[in-house]
């Protein structure tokens, strides 16, 4: 984990949870197991982007399987409705760190590490360490966002979620192992795109018919909690069959389970051919020297892409093409500038302070912006990452070698 | 079907029909060059032209909007000016002034597409200067806000409306306590008790065609 990570470690100092000789004399010997069941679980890193009623048992029950480390984000707190549906409720605590605090005390080996915030809210290398990504959330644009980072980054993904009117429960897989692989929004139909637009999160909270009316944007889901743990207990399988290579390959497959019917019905996940969300797999390349010893010129020349189409993404860092002062004129800035620290100093004409101004300040920027920046290498622009290389369908990505260590 | 969109022709196009508009050489200049800087994953580059196209299209009908550039290169921004009365404050000892237009930065990022974004994230007031307005920051980078949180996929030109409504003070908000879009609360008092100057102009945001010519 990284220090400029925002998760926060759990610590929990007087503890004697469950030994792992203890956990692994519990563990089965799965039948056509090739592989050192135990060993391979102790090493296992997951990411969890949701703690609630689906989330937080997934999270609970990899603590129990004694996993190497965990990441548990989640933006909310309990509720009190939240003890109808949640395995755990402790109202007005956070969803992440209470989960995180329950798996620490199962599962005393394993790392665990918890952020209260939003997905979104987290960098772009936030998943490189985990080894699968699991994903129970209550709304599409966090979907779309972790959809969108596990192909980026080649992260299997595990989508569980459940529909409580139906008994329905869905474990969805991707492999993102391929670019022309399926995505969360592959899927969406004209009905989730028309949730997406009118911003519906569908909490898992639970519903009081005599509460007063809910924001348009909140659809609590009416799923009990025994519907919450079906689908949880089928992710957590599908997770043991990909952790451990059981039975037929779960990736790009999707298991819908039907209490109505007591049915489960498996099928393939394809892309969908005009998906509008950006398919691309950041390759990681190799460092000809230390990231703070090349320029952008070098990468470039490593990835052999085009001057003229690449652009350019550096951790942490904007590129500032003109400032905001008291000029009339927008005053030339035309560097890299810290998103922690965006001071500009003062304007050489009024004098005034100079601010980075939205509309000339790209995230991504093209080459040809750089100028004598292309030249220079990036410690003179601070302590860089990583730097994301992209030109049309392809993305090269550049790693100091010690980011993702222990801090 | 391109449809005609000269100011001087009737019937006017709808606004629901704006990719059907055939751009003049100006734009279509504009929207080349704006085509040759495009990069990125193939359906949001589709997506930023179709939206390149429809912003150059709604200048073109409304006569209210003149492009100055379009840049594709990462996120979609154009750089424009619009006819619409600007409340400005440039001496605080003196009436506040009414510009006639003003130039805008409009950003549309991707993640606009996918997720709701903060109302301020899309629209900067690049001139005039010391503009006076309850949703406009009384900082050098003035950005717009156009509500608390504006929906997924919102339409750029759907912005410039707003963004129109919201200058020329026909929609605008002056509640303090209502934390959504006043970013300068002075301006908000200001605007409470100078209701005469509300709206300063009652114009569709589409100019009539009388009056354009």
């Amino acid at each position: 984990m990284s220090c400029y990570s925002p998760f926060r470690k759990i610590l929990l100092p007087t503890l004697a949870g469950v030994t792992p000789v203890a956990r692994a004399i519990r563990l089965p010997c799965y039948v056509a197991c090739n592989v050192d069941a135990a060993a391979t679980l102790s090493a296992l890193k997951v990411f969890f982007v949701g703690a609630g009623s689906v989330g937080g048992r997934l999270a609970t029950h990899c603590a129990r399987l004694g996993i190497s480390t965990c990441w548990i984000t989640d933006p909310k707190a309990f509720k009190g409705e939240s003890v109808l549906t949640h395995e755990m409720s402790q109202p007005g605590k956070p969803k992440a760190s209470s989960t995180a605090q329950r798996c620490k005390q199962i599962s005393p080996g394993t790392c665990v590490y918890a952020f209260d915030g939003s997905f979104q809210e987290l960098p772009l290398d936030a998943i490189a360490e985990a080894h699968l990504v699991v994903m129970a959330t209550d709304n599409l644009p966090v979907e779309i966002a972790v959809g969108q980072q596990c192909l980026h980054w080649g992260k299997p993904l595990l989508h569980a979620s459940v529909h409580g009117e139906t008994l329905i429960a869905h474990v969805r897989f991707f492999s993102n192992t391929d670019a022309q692989g399926p995505c969360p929004a592959c899927a969406f139909g004209p009905e989730e795109w028309a949730h997406l637009h009118r911003q519906t999160e569908f909490s898992c909270d639970g519903f009081r018919p005599a509460e007063p009316a809910r924001t348009i944007s909140e659809q609590p889901t009416r799923a009990a909690s025994f519907t919450c743990a079906t689908g949880a207990d089928l992710g957590m399988n599908q997770l043991l069959r990909f952790a451990l290579g059981l039975g037929e390959p779960v990736l790009d497959t999707m298991i819908e389970f039907c209490g109505y019917r007591n049915l489960i019905v498996t099928s393939r996940l394809v892309r969908r051919a005009h998906c509008c969300c950006d398919h691309t797999l950041f390759t990681q390349m190799p460092l000809p020297r230390p990231l703070g010893e090349c320029s952008p010129s070098c990468l470039l020349a490593v990835t052999g892409f085009s001057r003229s189409s690449a652009t350019f993404t550096l951790a942490d860092f904007e590129w500032v093409e003109f400032g905001a002062c008291a000029c009339a004129q927008p005053a030339p800035v035309q560097r890299f500038v810290s998103m922690s620290q965006p001071a500009l100093g003062r304007c050489a004409t009024c004098g005034a302070e100079l601010h980075a101004q939205p509309f000339f300040t790209h995230h991504s920027v093209p080459a040809q912006l750089l100028g004598q920046w292309m030249e220079r290498p990036l410690r003179e622009v601070g302590f860089v990452r990583w730097v994301l290389v992209r030109h049309d369908g392809q993305a090269a990505l550049f790693r100091n070698p010690n980011e993702g260590k222990e801090s | 079907m391109p449809m005609a969109t000269s100011p001087s022709t009737s019937p006017r196009v709808s606004l629901s029909a704006l990719a059907d508009v055939s751009l003049n050489a100006q734009n279509q200049r504009l929207m080349d060059f704006a085509a040759a800087t495009c990069r990125g994953p193939v359906e949001f580059a589709n997506r930023l032209l179709c939206e390149a196209h429809n912003v150059l299209a709604l200048g073109q009908i409304s006569d209210r909007l003149q492009c100055e550039w379009i840049d594709l290169s990462d996120a979609m921004r154009v750089s424009l000016t619009m006819k619409v009365p600007v409340p400005c404050l440039p001496n605080p000892h003196q009436p506040v002034q009414i510009a006639t237009h003003a130039r805008l930065g409009l950003t549309y990022r991707r993640e606009a597409i996918f997720t709701p974004q903060p109302g301020y994230s899309f629209i900067n007031i690049l001139w005039p200067p010391f503009v006076w307005h309850s949703n406009v920051a009384f900082d050098p980078r003035q950005p717009l806000c156009l509500g608390p949180k504006l929906p997924a996929n919102v339409p750029a030109t759907e912005l410039l409306v707003q963004s129109f409504l919201a200058l020329s003070l026909q929609a605008i908000s002056l509640d303090m306590f209502d934390s959504g879009g006043v970013l300068n609360p002075a301006a908000a008092q200001f605007f409470q008790r100078r209701t005469d100057l509300v709206p300063l102009t009652r114009e569709p945001f589409v100019i009539p065609a009388e009056e354009a010519k």
